[in-house]
Order: C-alpha cells, then sequence, then structure tokens
C-alpha cells in the first residue's frame, strides 16, 4: 500500500516538474488574452502560430541552428571517438597532460577564449561565418564529449579488439562493427549533450557571427520582447522540440545502422 | 606445422620468457604448462601476432610469420572468456569471420557452413538467441565454431575454461577434445590446470620463470620430471637425494619401520579412494599419499619408499 503511494507520489512529482511545464507552454501557445486572475482563458487560436511561422528569419535560423548543431556533433564524434579511444585503450605518453589540456576549454571562461580567437577568425577570414560558428561551438562540447566517450570505452575491455584481429578484422573494421554498437549508450548521450550545448550558445554565436549568423538563441532575446507572451510561449516551443527533432534523427540513423550490422 | 625458434619477449628490461623452442605437428593438440606468470599467456598471444616477439622466428606451415599482422596470420586464439559479439547473434557471431574475417565466403556458403557447424555442436536450435541467453559453456561452444569456421592452421586456446565451473569444465573439456581430434585440428592450449593439460593433449611442455623446462607426452613428464620445477608442478612424490620418487613408489607403513616421519595433514577423496596429504618435517617437503586405512588428522607416520628399479614387476 505504502509501495503504491510513492510511486503516485513520484510519478505526479515528475509529471508537474518536467512535462506539465511543457504542455503549459504549449497550452499558452495557443490562447488569446490569458491573464491572472482568468483560470481559462477566454479564446483559443493559433494567432501565435500564425506570426511565428509568417517569420522568414524564423525558418532560416531554424535551419542554420540545426545545421550547425548537427555539424558540431559529427565532428565532435570524429574528432571525440579516436581521442578517448587513444586516452582509454592506448598508452600515450603524458597521458594526464593530454587529458588536463583537453579539458581547459571548460575550466578557463569560454568568453576569454572566445575574445581571442575572435581576431585569429577575423585574421582567417572565418569570422562572421557559419564555419566560424561551427569552430566555435566546438570550444563548449570537445571537453564532454571526450570524457563521456573516454568513460565509455573505459567500459571496454580491450580483448574485444583483439579477439576480433585474430578472426581476421582490421582494426578499422574491428572498430565499426564491434566498438562502436557497444558504445551506442555513450554514443547516445554524447551526441544529445553536445547538440543541446551547441543549441543554446548565444554569446559564442554573437560574438563569432557577428550578427550575420543567426540561431534561434539570437532570435529568441527580441522575441522575448515583444509583449504578446503567447508568441514567446510559442517559440519556447519551437525551441524545445529541436532536441526531440535531433533524438529522432539520430535514432534512426542508429537504427540503420543496426540494420546494416544484422546482415548475415 | 608450427616451428618456433629462439623466441624471446623482452619489456622494459624485462624478460617475460626467451630461448623459446617449439615444434608441434599438424594434427597435435600441445599443451603449455604453467603457474600464473610464467610467461605462456605471453607466448600465446606472440604466437596469434596480438603482441610482438622481440627475438626468434615464426614458422607456421613452413612460412614465416613473424612479422606479419595478427589479421592475417592462419591462427586464430580463444581467449579465457568467450568473446561473442553481445549485439550479434549465435548465427551471426558464427558468421562473423567468414565475412568480415580470414575466410571470406559468399553468402549463401557461410550461412551453410556456420548452419552445419552450429548443428555438429548442437547450438542449431540455439541459433537466433543472443550470447547473453546461453549459459558460459554453450558461449563458449560458439566461440569454438566461430574459430573453426575460420579453418586455422592452427587454433591457439588461452584457458578457455578458467571462467566455468568444476563440473561444467570437466565435461566440457573432453568434448572439446575428442571435437578437436575428430576436425582434425591442431591445436595449442595454455593452462595453469595439469590435470586439464593430461586430459587435452598429446604432448605437454612444461614452463616456469619464461623457460621450457620440459616437454613430453604427459605420462612421460608426470612420471619423469626432469627437475624440481616440473616436479613440483606437474607430479606427485619427493625428492630424495637429487632423485625424484612418484607417489606411486610411496606407502605408508604405518609402523616404525619406514625411512621418513610424518605427519596427517588433511584426507583427500578422489575417484573411489582416500588419499592423505603428509608432511615430513625433515624434508621440509609435503607430500599425497593413497591409503586404504582409515587415518586421524595429526597421526604420526612413517613413509616407505620403494627404490627404483627394484619394484619393476612389483
Amino acid at each position: 500500500m505504502r509501495k503504491k503511494w510513492t510511486k503516485i507520489l513520484l510519478s505526479s512529482l515528475l509529471f508537474f516538474l518536467f512535462i506539465f511545464p511543457v504542455l503549459f507552454l504549449f497550452f499558452k501557445s495557443i490562447t488569446f488574452g490569458w491573464n491572472w486572475p482568468d483560470i481559462l482563458p477566454h479564446t483559443l487560436n493559433l494567432r501565435a502560430w500564425t506570426v511565428i511561422f509568417n517569420d522568414p528569419l524564423i525558418y532560416r535560423s531554424l535551419f542554420t541552428t540545426v545545421f550547425i548543431g548537427v555539424v558540431v556533433v559529427i565532428l565532435n564524434y570524429l574528432i571525440a571517438l579516436p581521442a578517448a579511444y587513444a586516452l582509454s585503450h592506448g598508452n600515450p605518453r603524458g597521458k594526464t597532460l593530454i587529458e588536463t589540456i583537453l579539458l581547459l576549454p571548460i575550466l578557463v571562461p569560454v568568453l576569454a577564449i572566445a575574445m581571442g580567437l575572435h581576431l585569429v577568425m577575423i585574421r582567417l577570414g572565418i569570422a562572421d561565418n557559419t564555419a566560424g560558428v561551427i569552430l566555435i561551438h566546438l570550444l563548449p562540447t570537445l571537453p564532454y564529449a571526450v570524457r563521456v566517450l573516454k568513460a565509455g570505452f573505459d567500459r571496454i575491455s580491450p580483448d574485444w579488439v583483439k579477439q576480433s584481429r585474430t578472426i581476421g578484422t582490421s582494426q578499422a573494421a574491428a572498430f565499426f562493427i564491434v566498438l562502436l554498437p557497444m558504445m551506442l549508450p555513450s554514443i547516445r548521450s554524447a551526441g544529445i549533450l553536445v547538440f543541446v550545448i551547441s543549441l543554446s550558445q548565444y554569446v559564442l554565436t554573437a560574438i563569432i557571427g557577428g550578427g550575420q549568423v543567426t540561431t534561434l538563441p539570437l532570435l529568441y532575446y527580441p522575441f522575448f520582447n515583444s509583449a504578446n507572451e503567447a508568441v514567446v510561449a510559442g517559440f519556447s516551443v519551437l525551441f524545445a522540440a529541436l532536441p526531440i527533432l535531433f533524438l529522432i534523427l539520430m535514432e534512426s540513423s542508429i537504427y540503420l545502422y543496426k540494420q546494416w550490422l544484422h546482415r548475415l | 606445422m608450427l616451428k618456433l625458434r629462439q623466441a624471446a619477449k623482452k619489456y622494459e628490461d624485462q624478460v617475460i620468457f626467451s630461448n623459446i623452442d617449439i615444434a608441434v605437428k599438424a594434427g597435435d593438440i600441445v599443451s603449455i604448462l604453467g603457474p600464473s606468470g610464467c610467461g605462456k599467456t605471453s607466448l600465446l598471444r606472440c604466437i596469434a601476432g596480438l603482441a610482438a616477439f622481440t627475438e626468434g622466428e615464426l614458422f607456421i606451415d613452413s612460412r614465416e610469420v613473424t612479422r606479419i599482422k595478427a589479421e592475417n596470420r592462419p591462427v586464430v586464439l580463444m581467449f579465457q572468456e568467450p568473446l561473442l559479439f553481445p549485439h550479434l547473434t549465435v548465427l551471426q557471431n558464427a558468421i562473423y569471420g567468414m565475412k568480415h574475417g580470414k575466410r571470406k565466403l559468399s553468402r549463401k556458403e557461410r550461412i551453410r557452413q556456420a548452419e552445419e557447424m552450429l548443428k555438429k555442436i548442437e547450438m542449431f536450435e540455439w541459433k537466433d538467441r543472443y550470447p547473453s541467453q546461453l549459459s558460459g559453456g554453450q558461449q563458449q561452444r560458439v566461440s569454438l565454431a566461430r574459430a573453426l569456421l575460420l579453418q586455422p592452421s592452427l587454433l591457439l586456446l588461452d584457458e578457455p575454461f578458467s571462467s566455468l565451473d568444476a563440473h561444467l569444465r570437466h565435461s566440457l573439456r573432453i568434448w572439446v577434445r575428442d571435437f578437436l581430434k575428430q576436425e582434425g585440428v591442431t591445436a595449442l592450449f595454455v593452462t595453469h590446470d595439469r590435470e586439464e593439460a593430461a586430459v587435452m593433449s598429446d604432448r605437454l611442455i612444461v614452463m616456469k620463470d619464461g623457460k621450457l623446462q620440459q616437454e613430453g607426452e604427459p605420462r612421460e613428464v608426470y612420471e619423469q620430471p626432469l627437475n624440481k620445477d616440473v616436479a613440483d608442478f606437474m607430479s606427485d612424490g619427493l625428492h630424495l637425494d637429487g632423485e625424484f620418487y612418484t607417489a606411486s613408489s610411496l606407502s605408508i607403513s604405518g609402523s616404525q619401520a619406514g625411512t621418513y616421519q610424518g605427519i596427517i595433514e588433511h584426507p583427500l577423496f578422489a575417484y573411489g579412494y582416500t588419499f592423505y596429504r603428509i608432511k615430513i618435517p625433515e624434508l621440509e617437503q609435503s607430500v599425497v599419499v593413497r591409503s586404504d586405512e582409515v587415518r586421524e588428522e595429526g597421526q604420526q607416520v612413517s613413509i616407505a619408499v620403494q627404490q627404483k628399479g627394484s619394484a619393476a614387476d612389483d
């Protein structure tokens, strides 16, 4: 009996903390003039959503945000997977030093680094464009990705790769066919973590993008100043939907990969 | 078949093994036996190509393979753990090597051969299961199938039964030996269990401190160990004046007439007989002797030694 009540209490707590706010936001976005002390809104309509979807800037920035996020995730995998593998299963000289250097970007205030890098990027000609923003987004993401993936590799015995080599698979093939499937949980967490971090960058994007690269967070502020709360709510729902879109994208790729893996 | 000449492995000034010469005939099962840390596992990994010899030459099927990568050597190594790929089914695991590995076959052919092999090891009904759904012994059988489907010139086994419980270990090792013999597989087998080595192999090699101590048929090594280390590890008996007397030449005389005085430490029961471990303080040795009389722990006994050559037709 007590167990049952605890369960109910926990579920309702979870609901009110995590699900209710999102539902509320969504509900808010389809209301009109819902002010205190009204318990229910006067009218329901899609005016806020019409405002949002009639803004061409939003379409462009939605695309830019997702594009930058996905490229940042892919670059993270390309750099962090080999690095984490070498740190975990290899025995490079100065392992601790390398690990510390890889962690530095999150120990030193990112803003300080970004200011310096901005000058370099201007000289290189990658300031004020998407490439520069993608590069600068690696700064707050890569250290986490290496951490998460290294922890994943640490759990896997080096014997797996040895076993598949003695069966005759090259080291590269062993990586894709044996290690990667075992790494999927870590790859999932690293991916979503990196995407969400990239998604919420405001200052870095603003400095390096120079206002030319408009991601959703950059539009968020002007929208927030608008008097219409329904529009702000709608915008927030849209923002929250992006990680879900990313999850769907990632899960579909993983599904295709598994299908490929299971061919006889 | 396999020929290893003057092999040595050093790791940062530390000698793991040295002066190793081994020859294995086609179709033979040879065991390398030795205590933990004697270098036997490193030797096996070097033969597999997963680590490099510091010195020496390795020939397999008369071809020198010393510098060839593990993935291109005609050998397969089985580890202590079955290491079946957890995300693949039993059939997919069996097929793995014929798809990505040393023996590439067409899709139809690899499925046919894998299914045939799974029938032989009595795992065909389990072909669509995942490794986690199998018992330890079943996993090790599938692992053996995956290795043998590659038709390696030489199969290397690194204590493949050590992760199993005693009962399963006994039945599986006999099954594996019979299966390897039936398939005509040449195998090199590493273990620290002398009984396992004796059951499994045609010949055995005793190793200690990185050196080969003795090579021969199991009975030969048991009855005529060449030195004290081999005797201690592989045989039962007493060292007297630089000579070794196996337990079969010892008996408990009970009276004071025997040559050596001992104290019964504890009894052992095996294969229908009772044995006693006896401590002999004056020799600083212990020995296990069979006796049909019931004896107490702590009891004083005398050990009689049958002199060599005197009991040829006893």
